[in-house]
């Protein structure tokens, strides 16, 4: 096959760029000499817009299946050009480009003779490439245009509601038997101040009512197979398994209030409660105190657990303001090492409960505050940092602020979805411009699942999400080549010779996407690559003892034949 | 639905940086046309001008560019740089917005980056925007060029055309989402801090700049007043904000990025002495924590609660004088620092800049007024947050435009 | 075929003034974009490196890197993302555990170690590109060249 190739190359002058440091009629002499290569033509340009147009219409008219073109850095003008040839139907794939430019001549100005050298290597390299270069195959599905939501908390239920007014079915999973997740815990959110119920009012009844939403209680997830665009998922409704096929899976799971066990006296003291209970003494009445003492970062922010619970700051704020709303006289005092009040709001929340004259003292992570009481709480002993002096608060209430920890079900529900979780048991996803998506493409995190947050912020990530599922769903069609991670197209991916895998399973293990697995045949195991969710990394190559799993497009045939013509 | 949803007519979005980009993104994956207008000559924002971001101690270019490529690539994306919103009429109902283009004399499109026309240049007006703006063009700066034309012959693809000038253009657009973010500040005024009054006394943004790998000294870590290295650097935060006088929020990212800036330094050079004098170390994002642990414990840089009263250039030595109240021993100190990097103040674009001609109604804070629901706004421009967070707040702002508004009382 | 080799006063064999000959295996994100910068800048340089561009650095097996070393290539550099920017999840720390294994094993095959390198870093410290090839030049140099002595394997196989 490789013997039948036809390759035109075209060199570009850069308007004298390359041309006054590299012959390029010399090279265009001993180029056209190969019998694979079809033609050798030399342009002022090849980047232009009037340029574009004559490249394609020369390349359809030649029958060449293969191009190569020695200009510029892909940086530069190089990736205009190969997008453009991509718009008019030329696959980026079949088109090699080789930097003569930034790679040559522009760093060996002073050198003519060398950099003549290495042009023709490097021009060589890229000819020899492109002889040995596969295709990958491809797969092409329509996506399903469901999705499936895990759990139904305030980010569940956004992202439900969110992709229901879209018009998407959206299969909700919730352990519980009503919607709301943790506000069903509270009576008041934070920093918004207002009634949990009468906040998200509107939410639940947009996803109560809306009958695109299939709301299932006391669900519990038992599989799923697939990758982006086809999910197979089973879950159980009591002794009901069901089956639903979607085309993306949002992770709303939500966390748990972390129990603050063996922690200043909790259990047993009876003033001494934690920011969960006391939210629920909101809820069944109302809760009088004249002397309370908040104590932060309880359970966190320590070697064990070394993290910020994010939310733990704002909801302390809520309760002191809540207690001075219904008892103005009470002394209140927040014992802090640091307040996690950022940005605008949070800060004025902050700066404003201060002026309501709830007092805080900073303590440090070697010193934390210590209960004093015997049988009764008497009060809260603290080293404060600021002035350097012990002193004991009275209280006759002390609040330990309850941080948010990831849920017991988060390990299996990672493994059922092939998914990571970090060091400390929320999901792994990608950072910065991709925040909500995992390494998992078409598999998405929000709310708490993913970090601690504060309710609007999960509504906001459930909103986001549902954007992300959008924009994927909304495609006629999915193909294993877009599914690149990060860029609209992927340049390969790998592929298995199955005479030859000996199923030792280093590809499985290296896959940074899971995305190599074994099967059985025939009594022997052979690794197949599930090329929707692969993104043509090389990693399963580069371990792989005998070579039989390659990327086409640059295979072992491909690295061997530039570093044979690297040097002539 | 879905082809309902692609015939809506376009989105407007103001500002193509990180928050802007995403959203432009979301919308066009949709089948959603869009205009991303930038008042800058790139694509990128303030992200893209930083030298490294946290968590991930990476440089800013690669995670940007592959966003900003398939921005330039998407067929359904119209970007428009040298813009700015001249007015805005209609309502929910569909914008009628007229965007003024400063000229790009530089056709971005057909320059080769052959750089034949700097040396041509008598003002210095052209040069390339950062060592790896994207697109790849030159770049001739308004300001300075004097229209003598000298350039234009030189161009081999004719890229050049001085003769162009402001234009407008209409645009009919069924939302507009703000996304313009921050902008660095003068402090001046806080006369505490001494800004201006000592060369080594800079922003964080300024002292990204000057310690940028692909920066004017090439990582090294110098004093700019004369070239040396430092033995010490003190980052005063909360300077500016948290303060009545200027920005009472707090701009949310500063404390992470001190940390990030003294850990790069002391990676750089492990001999320069840095301490961090501060009031609440904010690290309370996805992993923050664990970044500072790591950075305290690993590096030695030295952490004091407390803002410093007074800083101010020593009058007869060489360094800045910084005095503040050292909690653990509970006295006053005053201590020579050899440079003082402010962080803290970060002002809405919106607010900041007295030339735009346009601004949607900003709150007392300069932030896009919240009160008014049916205004769309991601980022900074909305409120003082990190990159993730605009981000996911842009995609967020994306979905209300395909939905017509939330109907859930948000 | 052997070709007609002078030695230089360095002591190391080139070609008609070919410095030694190196191959760069660089991802196509911070290793591209470092050795663009350099060209962006006219940065000059020795003229003996060729660079074959991967999508991610954790493609390259040792065997090409030794694969290189026995047809004759003097040095071979691979750049990859500084470790925690890797956008292939991190792909980039299993190349690092990998290949920094070859540091020692290409010892225990006659090839000197300062031969290869294997460098992590962002885009803009690959700006410090040109460095790091002018600083490997000057460590190439400093070694003899491969096969200096009869009682190499290369001189007899023709490789070279």
């Amino acid at each position: 096959m490789a013997a039948d190739i036809k390759i035109g190359c075209f060199l570009c002058r850069c308007y004298g760029e390359v041309s006054r440091v590299i012959d390029l009629d010399e090279l265009q002499q001993e180029i056209i000499r190969f019998p694979w290569v079809a033609f050798c033509e030399i342009w002022d340009s090849l980047c232009l817009l009037e340029n574009i147009d004559e490249l394609t219409q020369k390349i359809s008219e030649s029958g060449t299946d293969r191009i190569l073109l020695a200009a510029c850095s892909p940086l530069a003008r190089g990736d205009v050009i190969l997008h453009a040839l991509e718009r008019h139907g030329i696959n980026q794939a079949s088109v090699e480009l080789v930097d003569i430019r930034e790679g040559c001549a522009w760093i060996h100005d002073n050198q003519p003779k060398e950099a003549m050298c290495k042009a023709r290597d490097l021009i060589n390299m890229g000819l020899s490439a492109l002889k040995q270069r596969e295709v990958s195959e491809n797969q092409i599905i329509v996506p399903k245009r469901e999705v499936l939501i895990i759990g139904a908390g305030p980010a569940g239920m956004s992202a439900a509601v969110s992709l229901a007014r879209l018009g998407f079915a959206v299969h909700v999973l919730d352990r519980a038997r009503n919607p709301g997740g943790l506000l069903n815990l509270l009576k008041r959110i934070a920093p918004e101040d207002i009634g949990a119920e009468e906040d998200l009012h509107g939410l639940h009844k947009a996803f109560t009512n809306n009958a695109l939403v299939y709301y299932h209680p006391g669900a519990r997830l038992i599989s799923s197979n697939g990758s982006v665009g086809d999910f197979a998922v089973e879950f159980k409704t009591g002794d009901n398994l069901h089956s639903v096929r979607v085309g993306a899976v949002i992770i709303a799971s939500g966390a748990r209030v972390m129990f603050a066990k063996g922690l200043y006296r909790y259990t047993e003291l009876d003033g001494v409660v934690s920011g969960i209970e006391l939210e629920r003494r909101f809820l069944s009445g109302d809760v009088r105190a004249d002397n309370v003492v908040f104590i932060q970062c309880v359970g966190v922010r320590d070697v064990n657990s070394p993290y910020c619970s994010t939310i733990c700051c704002p909801v302390s704020l809520k309760h002191a303001r809540q207690l001075k709303d219904l008892n103005p006289q009470a002394e209140i005092t927040i014992l802090h090492r640091d307040i996690m009040c950022p940005g605008n709001i949070l800060e004025a929340y902050y700066r404003d409960t201060m002026q309501d004259g709830v007092k805080f003292v900073r303590f440090d992570l070697n010193n934390p505050p210590s209960i004093v009481g015997d049988e009764r709480l008497e009060g809260v002993n603290v080293f404060e940092s600021v002035t350097g002096i012990s002193r004991t608060i009275r209280a006759d209430l002390v609040v330990l602020s309850s941080a948010l920890v990831p849920h017991d079900d988060a390990a299996r529900i990672a493994e059922i979805f092939d998914l990571a979780l970090d060091p400390l048991g929320f999901y792994q996803v990608r950072t910065l411009m991709h925040p909500l998506e995992t390494t998992r493409n078409g598999i998405f995190v929000c709310g708490s699942a993913r970090w601690p947050v504060l309710a609007r912020t999960a509504i906001v990530q459930g909103e986001a999400v549902a954007m992300k599922a959008f924009a994927l769903l909304s495609q006629d069609s999915l193909a294993a080549s877009g599914m690149s991670q990060f860029r609209d197209r992927k340049i390969a991916h790998a592929i298995v010779d199955r005479d030859a895998c000996t199923g030792c399973g280093n590809c499985v293990a290296i896959c940074p996407y899971v995305a190599c697995a074994l099967e059985p045949e025939n009594g022997a195991f052979k690794s197949r690559v599930n090329i929707m969710r692969c993104t043509g990394c090389g990693s399963c190559v580069a371990v792989c003892p005998n070579g039989s799993i390659q990327l086409p497009e640059q295979n072992a045939r491909v690295i061997g034949a530039m570093l044979k013509n690297a040097f002539s | 639905m879905l082809k309902k949803h692609a015939d809506k007519k376009p989105v407007l979005i103001v500002g193509a940086g990180v928050a802007g980009i995403t959203a432009a993104l979301d919308l066009a994956r949709t089948g959603r046309k869009v205009h991303l207008v930038e008042r800058g000559p790139v694509p990128g924002g303030q992200v893209s001008n930083l030298d490294k971001l946290y968590p991930t101690d990476h440089c800013a270019f690669c995670p940007l560019w592959t966003e900003i490529q398939a921005c330039i690539f998407h067929p359904l994306i119209n970007i428009h740089t040298l813009s700015y919103i001249v007015t805005v009429s209609g309502d929910d109902a569909g914008y009628q917005v007229i965007i003024g283009e400063n000229p790009h004399l530089i056709n971005e499109s057909r320059c080769i980056l052959c750089g034949r026309c700097v040396p041509k240049c008598g003002v210095d007006a052209i040069r390339l925007m950062g060592e790896h703006c994207y697109p790849a063009s030159y770049y001739i700066d308004l300001d300075r060029c004097t229209r003598c034309g000298d350039c234009v012959d030189i161009c081999p693809t004719r890229a050049i055309d001085i003769t162009r000038t402001n234009s407008t253009k209409v645009l009919s657009v069924s939302d507009i989402i703000w996304a313009t973010g921050f902008q660095d500040v003068d402090i001046s005024a806080l006369e505490e801090y001494g800004y201006k009054t000592h060369p080594d006394i800079m922003t964080s943004l300024e002292f990204e700049d000057w310690t940028a790998e692909a920066g004017v000294n090439q990582g090294r870590i110098m004093k700019k007043h004369d070239k040396l290295p430092p033995q010490n650097i003190a980052f005063i935060q909360c300077a500016g904000a948290r303060d009545r006088r200027l920005f009472p929020y707090c701009s949310a990212v500063c404390c992470m990025h001190a940390l990030k800036q003294a850990q790069w330094v002391k990676r750089r050079s492990p001999d320069i002495e840095c301490v961090i004098f501060y009031t609440d170390m904010r690290t309370e994002g996805r992993h923050y924590y664990e970044y500072y642990q790591r950075e305290i414990e690993g590096s030695a840089i030295r952490l004091i609660r407390g803002r410093p009263g007074l800083i101010f250039p020593l009058p007869h030595a060489d360094g800045i004088a910084v005095k503040y109240e050292d909690t653990i021993i509970q006295r006053q100190e005053i201590r020579k620092f050899d440079m003082v990097v402010l962080n803290g103040a970060l002002r809405p674009s919106l607010a900041g800049d007295d030339t735009l001609v346009y601004k949607p109604p900003l709150d007392e804070e300069g932030l896009v007024d919240l009160r008014l629901g049916a205004t769309k706004s991601c980022g900074f421009c909305r409120e003082p947050v990190d990159v993730e967070t605009s981000v996911i707040q842009a995609s967020s702002a994306a979905l209300l435009t395909c939905m017509g508004g939330p109907d859930d009382g948000r | 075929m052997m070709k007609d080799l002078k030695q230089d006063s360095n002591g190391v064999k080139s070609e008609a003034g070919n410095t030694p000959r190196v191959i760069v295996f660089a991802c196509k994100w911070c290793g591209l974009i470092g050795a663009d910068a350099a060209g962006r800048k006219h940065a000059q340089l020795p003229a003996g490196f060729r660079v074959i561009p991967v999508e991610c650095a954790s493609r390259i097996e040792a065997d090409a890197v030794i694969r290189a070393f026995s047809s004759g290539i003097d040095g071979v550099i691979v750049l990859g993302c500084h470790l925690g920017g890797c956008r292939f999840n991190a792909a980039n720390h299993r190349t690092a555990k990998k290949l920094k294994l070859l540091y020692p094993l290409l010892e225990t095959v006659g090839i000197d170690s300062k031969r290869f390198l294997l460098s992590f870093g962002t885009a803009h410290e690959h700006h410090q590109f040109e460095d790091l090839i002018n600083r490997f030049y000057q460590g190439l140099q400093r070694l003899a060249p491969m096969d200096a002595w009869s009682g190499s394997y290369l001189s007899e196989m023709g490789q070279r």
